[in-house]
């Protein structure tokens, strides 16, 4: 094909093009693209890594690359009005003598009364009582107003121990070893100063304004064997009544699932790469950790390895955000999820109220990221007691029962339609991947062919 | 064999699972009795989860954790013990007369855990509160992010100690092989000498040295806040 040119023909024939005339392309190079940019140039400011709230911000492998293939002829449905379809979830039915009795899959991360507002804490832990599920403390202990707003509440057990009481162990319903987090795996919590408040300080025994950087390791055990002994610990001090998860953040999956289920956990949380956080080192947010889709299908495997997968009971959380996934997640081998910014979402978090206060913090409603900051302008994740007053802790929690009662609904509609009375009779072959990448890693056929991608 | 005397019970360990031993320490504080443990054996988790006043004694060495999370009571190794004893203490005392392995006193929030002999690395690691006395030596990152409370060493340290501690005080009578990153070292006051002298003279530990014989180390609270003049000390710390 000729070229083409443009305006008066040249001493050679072909016509020039006058510059006028020609818009060139502002071209933006990939590797040095504005958001790189940017990123060198505050770190150049900062001196140190930057931190921040929320989770990843990158495209991952994720249940949204699954689809259900529901029944037809084939496979008979269940009426979506009047036939059951059971959701209860039995957590810790391993060592426990009070294993968690749940009315549905959908549990509450561990979020700290630090991280999280007072009235955060108190409206999740009313919603999750309303529905008939758990909540988690974090890393900040016991809040005495979340001990009664839920009803059955996981104490976490941090490598940091703020405020750890042998009482309020003694007052939970189940215990959570922290050994990682999906969002900041192999590295301690972090509360920075504008956050610490005098009660929280008070509370974690800092002083008031640090930056908090919490441990990572354990103060009193260090290995797998050590863990042995500190399990049996914890369950001396609660008369075996209580189930014991562990929390990993997930790597090593399949490794660490392993050694978790090993040492004696009756439950076993595993934290995606997806996983929200109220601060972390953001290039951990974007550059650590397995999606978790993908730790998802390895615990499972590590779990049906040891022969243990009735026996212990696995909790995926991470990017959670709808009843698919929840369902999808089921389906691949989870016997619950969690979720934590999914919750904050519910409760008003990226809500478009008070835009100036968004504004202010350099954002807007819907790309919000700055709980690290303090300033949530919707009261979630802040110590500020004005900003935490617009959270009506009422309303608060009708919302978040509404949404996980959507949640819930949405599982046993999509139960019901792959023809299951039960939500935990979700299974893989009820699963097809729409892209290579999930066949590949979940090991779902692909939609048209059928096959295992890789196989 | 459980022998219950008016005042003194007394538990031997042998034959009984780990849960029988500790229940009926529970059971005979609360009956207002003092508890003799008899060959414990090293055994781990012993008086663990104790939530009563009252003074148990355990006769010999124990293992791992030993009356972890202790509230109220008065305890009383005539041994050595493993790692972790004491951990997470919230009141209550506990002492050891031999020497204790790693992370004694492992965040405490109150309480007194005193060791007569040495004890291992990370001890004190994590302190919140309450106070910690050893008479021998410590080994290394022994108060570790120390928080508040009062940490007593009779003998010498290990490295890094007290590393990124943020408040509460140290006090070292021997060497200090290594500071920890911002540990630094500050004037005794007639506070703290009063303190010691109170401190070492009930326990009775190292032979009751003298107050001034002692160093004194604190946070530099360099590390409190994020501060780019600081990066040195920030490199190792964030
Ligand atoms: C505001 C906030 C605070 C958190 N605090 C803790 C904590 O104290 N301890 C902990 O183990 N995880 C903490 N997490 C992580 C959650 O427990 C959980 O791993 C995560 O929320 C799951 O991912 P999702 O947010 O995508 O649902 C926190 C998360 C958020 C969003
Ligand atoms: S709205 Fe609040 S909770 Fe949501 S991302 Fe912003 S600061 Fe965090």
């Amino acid at each position: 094909m000729a070229r083409r040119t443009v305006g008066k023909t040249s001493t050679n024939g072909r016509k020039a093009v006058p510059a006028e005339q020609f818009k060139p392309l502002i071209r933006e190079s990939y590797f040095y693209s504005p958001e790189v940019i940017e990123d060198i140039q505050v770190k150049a400011q900062l001196g140190r890594y930057r931190i921040r709230g929320f989770g990843t911000l990158r495209q991952l492998p994720s249940f949204r690359d699954l689809t259900f293939v529901t029944s037809g002829l084939s496979r008979v449905p269940l009426e979506g009005y009047r036939e059951k379809c059971y959701t209860d979830t039995i957590l810790g039915s391993r060592h426990a003598k009070k294993p968690l009795h749940l009315k549905t899959p959908v549990t509450i991360t561990g979020m700290s009364f630090g991280a999280l507002s007072r009235n955060a804490k108190i409206a999740l832990g009313k919603a999750a009582t309303r529905i008939g599920t758990s909540t988690t403390t974090g890393d900040g202990g016991m809040l005495a107003a979340e001990r009664e707003a839920s009803h059955l509440l996981v104490y976490q057990v941090l490598p940091s121990r703020y405020g750890f009481n042998p009482d309020h162990l003694r007052m939970a319903d189940a215990l959570e070893v922290v050994i990682g987090q999906g969002a900041k795996p192999g590295t301690g919590g972090l509360l920075l100063g504008q956050k610490v408040s005098e009660e929280i300080a008070n509370q974690r025994d800092l002083p008031p304004g640090v930056d908090q950087r919490s441990a990572v390791r354990h103060p009193d055990w260090m290995g797998a064997d050590d863990l042995i002994i500190k399990l049996e610990e914890l369950r001396e001090a609660t008369d075996y009544q209580l189930p014991i998860y562990i929390k990993l953040g997930a790597g090593r999956v399949t490794d660490d699932v392993k050694l978790a289920a090993k040492v004696g956990a009756d439950v076993i949380f595993m934290d995606g790469m997806e996983a929200g956080t109220g601060a972390s080192p953001e290039l951990q947010l974007d550059h650590t950790g397995i999606p978790t889709m993908a730790a998802l299908v390895e615990a499972v495997r590590a779990l049906d390895d040891l022969g243990l997968r009735e026996e212990v009971q696995l909790i995926i959380a991470g990017g959670i955000s709808s009843g698919a996934d929840v369902a999808k997640a089921l389906a691949l081998g989870a016997d619950a999820v969690a979720i934590g910014t999914a919750a904050l979402i519910a409760l008003n978090c990226n809500r478009a109220i008070y835009v100036e206060d968004y504004e202010k913090l350099g954002t807007r409603p819907g790309a919000c990221h700055h709980c690290h900051t303090g300033m949530c302008p919707v009261g979630i994740t802040t110590q500020n007691p004005e900003l935490m007053a617009r959270l009506d802790i009422e309303e608060a929690a009708d919302r978040v029962f509404n949404y996980l009662n959507a949640l819930t609904l949405e599982v046993q509609l999509i139960a019901r339609a792959c023809g299951k009375s039960n939500i935990h009779d979700l299974e893989p072959t009820d699963l097809r991947a729409l892209t290579t990448d999930a066949s590949f890693i979940t090991g779902v056929p692909m939609v048209g062919s059928n096959k295992v991608f890789g196989q | 064999m459980v022998k219950v005397a008016e005042k003194t019970l007394e538990i031997d360990c042998t034959r009984r699972t780990t849960s029988e031993v500790n229940k009926a320490i529970y059971a005979g504080l609360e009956r207002g009795q003092s508890v003799m443990v008899r060959n414990p054996a090293s055994r781990h988790n012993l008086g663990v989860g104790i939530n009563h006043p009252g003074k148990v004694v355990f006769d010999g060495n124990v293992g791992y954790f030993c009356a972890g999370m202790l509230k109220h009571a008065d305890v009383e190794v005539r041994g050595n013990c493993g790692w972790s004893v004491g951990e997470d203490m919230m009141s209550g005392s506990i002492v050891v007369r031999g020497n204790a392995s790693a992370a004694a006193g492992a965040a405490i929030r109150g309480g007194i855990l005193v060791v007569h002999g040495n004890a291992g690395p990370r001890t004190g690691i994590s302190m919140k509160g309450g106070a910690i006395i050893i008479g021998g030596n410590v080994d290394y990152m022994s108060g570790f992010i120390m928080q508040k409370g009062v940490f007593i060493i009779c003998g010498n340290t290990g490295e890094a100690l007290a590393d990124s501690m943020y408040e509460g005080k140290v006090y070292v009578r021997g060497k200090v092989a290594e500071f920890g990153n911002d540990a630094v070292t500050a004037e005794l006051t007639a506070e703290d000498k009063a303190l010691l002298r109170d401190l070492l003279t009930k326990y009775k530990v190292a032979g009751i040295p003298k107050p001034t014989e002692f160093t004194k180390i604190v946070s530099g609270k360099k590390l409190y806040n994020f501060n780019m003049k600081d990066y040195e000390l920030w490199r190792v710390a964030l």
